[in-house]
């Protein structure tokens, strides 16, 4: 008789048991998706033209958005970590754009950060006064970098060819040691490692002075993740004109914020600044907007460039890597 | 209620806990386990990531400086992560530059990885970007980052990619935890079922046993045992309900006590009575029989316990008495019930005992008991047959020389013997008026005698009521003239008809007519009135003489009888008119009575079923 009995309570349970089953099964899903939900990773290295984000992080621009930064030392460690897909945007020269486009990715170009007006430099010891000086001498250079655009652009100015010099690998992180510690006859660099050098008695041999216009930063941000998450990107497009903002009302204080994170004095970083210049929020529009915006004419000419002096293998579709809705 | 209650707490509990226990092994087989292995494969995938990229970084440095035995050293240094099943970094002519596995170094990758593999390989050659793959097994999660190799002369920037390949193992770390899990919920069921176990017990000795104790009790209760106790104690509610138990059993025998002392006492009662009690079901069936009816019919008390009581009477009742009961309990129609009764009992013996018998019913919880109180009444038949007997002798007798005096008077008085002296005139007449009222005496007699032998004749047909009325009146007109009354109708019932003995109803009639003339004062008017009363006829006589005293209500109709014997004298009579008229009413299945008060008169009245005839042409039917 009791087991009769028990047979009603028992399947009661057992009900009841099945019923909760799905709903714990239900939980775990939650768990695969937890990725998805972590905040926009821009990854950068230290550029006085990208101070400003880092600058609107201190500012606490970017409180309740779903934005992190991401500090690399060199330009090589920011374009490793966008491909292993570690970092969703990045602070980028467009030469390392177009590589990264050769691969195959698809970065999109949201805005235009600055433009390099002597910031980006070649500096010699002493006794290299001139960039023929270079033959046969060790020049240190990011070749996987910016650096190697200035220094095919540099000896192609000059008639030279890569084989005239001793390439010497070099991130830019290692370049003031290598430099100071004489292992490197010249270096391929930028600042703030430039300002520290012409310090100690460097000599400059060729700046994007040199070339200008061609030498320019961007803010790039993987296709996917611009297609998915676009007000994201749209609200950091917005603090960095904010943060430009904050800088032009505010300038003294803003350099003593960025001077510290570019281990400069204050006034060697304002000084700094003269080798870049910021691109405003209505030269932006002007220069990715419209039918055929100017900055793919600028693209054209650098991906020919490249092309010529190998530094891309292939074309590159410059068309589809820009997107001036987010201005 | 709930089928859940329904099961002993000494079960019940611990088969929750059980069923809490399996929910826990199927939590951990459905549920805990999935969840583990893919929080297993999300960490080992974000650990391969880190591993695997900063690996790269290393090793594009190494490259970078072309110190190429640091890259080899980088690579081996993964195989002392047991997680790592093989670690390789494969150039961009596909061959094995550096393993974990020295036998591996200058092998193509594409006799050691699967397509999958190759797949993944080729794709990070491709685009340069690194990647880590969870294994469509899921036993391991495999990782392909590519690295730069030495630059070639002559280039700015390196165009050789090698490939950093890992295959990290997700099955053991899967196994071992899984084996955790499986282990802790075991330890959990154990604990579990231990614990059920102990429940069990502890409900069982503070439960189960108890109340055991006290059902036995209330078992033993139930089985008459007034003396057995639960005994429990304790401060649980378990021996709060035994104890609240004994309280009561010990109320209830002492309560037994007390109803046993008074049942002897009734016994006692009922035994020594002199009339015979029964009393029975509504079924008929007999639960007691006292010693005095054991007498009456000389049947055991056990005997006749639980037959049921027709087989104390004789036929035609025995065969109807089913009939009667039933009928009683459907309509509440009384055949004897409530109303004594004389009849006729069966013996042991078979001979029959005239009885006079009252039946109570009596209503208990919705049941009906019957009993009945019956007394031997053969000796007082005999006594009554006897008087009978003895008057209609004497009746009888008496007629016949009383016939030959009047006769003989008649002829004395008419003058058949010559004219008589007018002395002697007055002394004939005292002779013939005694000789009659002698007469009347006799017919009287002779007439109760006939009705209570049965033997009485009735001619039943229609009579018109008022005809009839007036017929009486008219016969008895002279009696009126000479007692000094008048009568008077004072209320008719045009065409009312009744059915009866036209000759007996006149004898009613002409008896109230006499007693009312007998008692109304001189020049009084006797009333007779008719009038329909719910479907009877009622005919009334009313005088307005000196009334009838209340206390002699009960003995009117009896033989005999007349209100004051004092009375007797003055207004003559035999006694037995209204004990004759009421025998001719009753056979008529009628009702007679009467009203009175005293100083103001008396109305008899007796009411006869009105006999409808149904009229030609009337619209019944």
């Amino acid at each position: 008789m009791c087991k009769i009995r028990m047979g009603l309570p028992l399947s009661c349970l057992f009900t009841a048991m099945l019923l909760v089953l799905p709903l714990l099964a239900g939980c775990s899903d939650a768990f695969d998706e937890s990725t998805e939900s972590q905040p926009m990773r821009i990854g950068s290295n230290v550029w006085p033209g990208y101070e400003p984000l880092y600058l609107a992080r201190e500012l606490g621009y970017y409180e309740g958005l779903p934005i992190s930064m991401v500090e690399y030392p060199s330009a090589s460690e920011v374009l490793r970590a966008y491909r292993n897909g570690a970092i969703q945007a990045a602070a980028l020269t467009m030469d390392e754009v177009l590589i990264l486009a050769e691969s195959g990715l698809d970065p999109r170009v949201v805005l235009l950060l600055d433009v390099s007006q002597g910031g980006d430099v070649i500096l010699g010891r002493d006794g290299v006064q001139r960039v023929a000086d270079l033959k046969g001498r060790k020049v240190g250079v990011e070749n996987t970098a910016l650096g190697a655009y200035v220094l095919s652009r540099a000896l192609a100015m000059h008639d030279m060819q890569v084989s005239d010099v001793t390439l010497v690998p070099l991130e830019v992180n290692e370049h003031e040691a290598a430099f100071k510690a004489g292992k490197i006859d010249a270096v391929v660099t930028f600042d703030p490692v430039r300002t520290r050098l012409l310090d100690v008695d460097a000599q400059l041999l060729f700046s994007s002075e040199d070339i200008p216009g061609e030498i320019f930063d961007v803010l790039v941000v993987d296709g996917e993740y611009l297609a998915q998450h676009r007000e994201v990107v749209a609200s950091l497009v917005q603090r960095w004109f904010q943060t430009l903002e904050y800088q032009r009302q505010n300038p003294q204080r803003a350099a003593e914020v960025i001077a510290r994170r570019q281990q400069l004095k204050t006034e060697d970083y304002l000084a700094s600044m003269d080798g870049l210049k910021m691109v405003s929020r209505a030269e932006n529009i002007e220069a990715l907007s419209g039918q055929s915006p100017p900055v793919r004419a600028v693209m054209e000419r650098l991906k020919n460039s490249m092309l010529q002096n190998k530094l891309l293998q292939k074309n590159v579709d410059v068309e589809r890597l820009v997107d001036a809705g987010l201005l | 209620m709930n089928p859940l209650l329904l099961l002993p707490l000494r079960w019940l509990i611990p088969s929750v806990l059980l069923l809490f226990s399996l929910m826990i092994s199927l939590v951990t087989l459905f549920y805990n386990i999935p969840h583990a292995e893919r929080a297993i494969e999300q960490e080992g995938k974000r650990v391969v990531v880190q591993m695997a990229s900063r690996i790269q970084g290393a090793i594009n440095g190494q490259f970078r400086r072309n110190a190429i035995e640091d890259v080899r050293t980088e690579v081996s240094n993964l195989g002392s992560d047991t997680a790592i099943l093989l670690a390789l970094l494969i150039d961009d002519r596909h061959q094995v530059m550096a393993a974990t596995q020295y036998a591996l170094i200058g092998n193509s990758a594409m006799e050691l990885l699967n397509t999958e593999e190759l797949a993944q390989e080729a794709e990070s050659r491709r685009h340069v970007t690194g990647s880590a793959r969870i294994e469509s097994n899921h036993d391991y999660i495999s990782a392909a980052y590519p690295v730069t190799l030495s630059i070639k002369t002559g280039e700015i920037r390196p165009s050789r990619v090698g490939v950093l390949f890992i295959r990290y193992d997700l099955a053991r770390i899967k196994a071992t935890t899984v084996t955790a899990l499986k282990h802790e919920a075991m330890v959990m069921v154990g604990f579990i079922c231990l614990m059920s176990a102990v429940l069990w017990l502890i409900f069982h000795i503070t439960v189960t046993q108890r109340v055991a104790q006290l059902v036995a009790s209330a078992q033993a209760f139930a089985d008459g045992d007034l003396t057995r106790r639960s005994g429990l104690t304790g401060r649980d509610e378990i021996a709060e309900v035994g104890r609240s138990f004994d309280r009561m059993v010990r109320v209830i025998a002492e309560e037994r006590l007390n109803l046993g002392e008074s049942e002897q006492r009734i016994r006692a009662i009922l035994d020594n009575v002199v009339d015979g009690i029964i009393s029975m079901d509504a079924t008929g069936t007999v639960s007691a029989f006292n010693p005095a009816a054991e007498k009456i019919f000389g049947y055991q008390a056990s005997e006749v316990i639980g037959r049921n009581v027709k087989c104390l009477m004789p036929e035609p009742y025995q065969s109807e008495h089913d009939g009667y009961l039933k009928n009683y309990r459907m309509t509440g129609e009384r055949k004897i019930i409530g109303i004594g009764r004389e009849v006729e009992g069966l013996r042991a013996d078979g001979s029959q005992v005239p009885l006079e018998l009252w039946v109570v019913d009596v209503v208990q919880d919705n049941e009906h008991l019957f009993i009945g109180m019956l007394r031997d009444i053969s000796e007082r038949q005999q006594v009554d047959r006897m008087k009978k007997e003895f008057v209609s002798t004497v009746s009888h007798e008496l007629r016949t020389p009383l016939t030959s005096i009047k006769g003989s008077l008649g002829l004395v008085s008419g003058g058949a013997l010559g004219k008589i002296p007018a002395e002697a005139r007055s002394m004939v007449d005292i002779a013939i008026n005694n000789s009659d009222r002698l007469m009347l005496l006799i017919n009287d007699l002779l007439d109760i005698e006939k009705i209570e032998a049965g033997k009485m004749d009735f001619r039943i047909e229609p009579i018109n009521v008022m005809a009839f009325i007036s017929d009486v009146l008219s016969a008895n007109q002279g009696y009126a003239d000479e007692q000094k009354v008048s009568f008077k109708v004072t209320h008719e019932e045009p065409g009312a008809m009744v059915l009866g003995d036209t000759v007996r109803l006149t004898q009613v009639m002409a008896n109230l007519i006499s007693n009312a003339a007998k008692y109304s004062p001189k020049s009084g008017c006797i009333e007779i009135a008719v009038h329909r009363v719910n479907g009877n006829i009622e005919i009334g006589v009313s005088d307005h003489g000196p009334g009838i005293p209340e206390a002699f209500r009960a003995h009117i109709f009896e033989k005999f009888s007349q209100a004051d014997s004092s009375d007797t004298r003055r207004v003559g009579g035999t006694g037995l008119g209204l004990s004759i008229t009421r025998a001719i009413i009753e056979y008529h299945d009628g009702k007679i009575d009467y009203e009175s008060e005293v100083g103001v008169g008396t109305r008899f009245f007796f009411q006869l079923a009105e006999y409808i005839t149904v009229k030609e042409g009337s619209d019944e039917g």
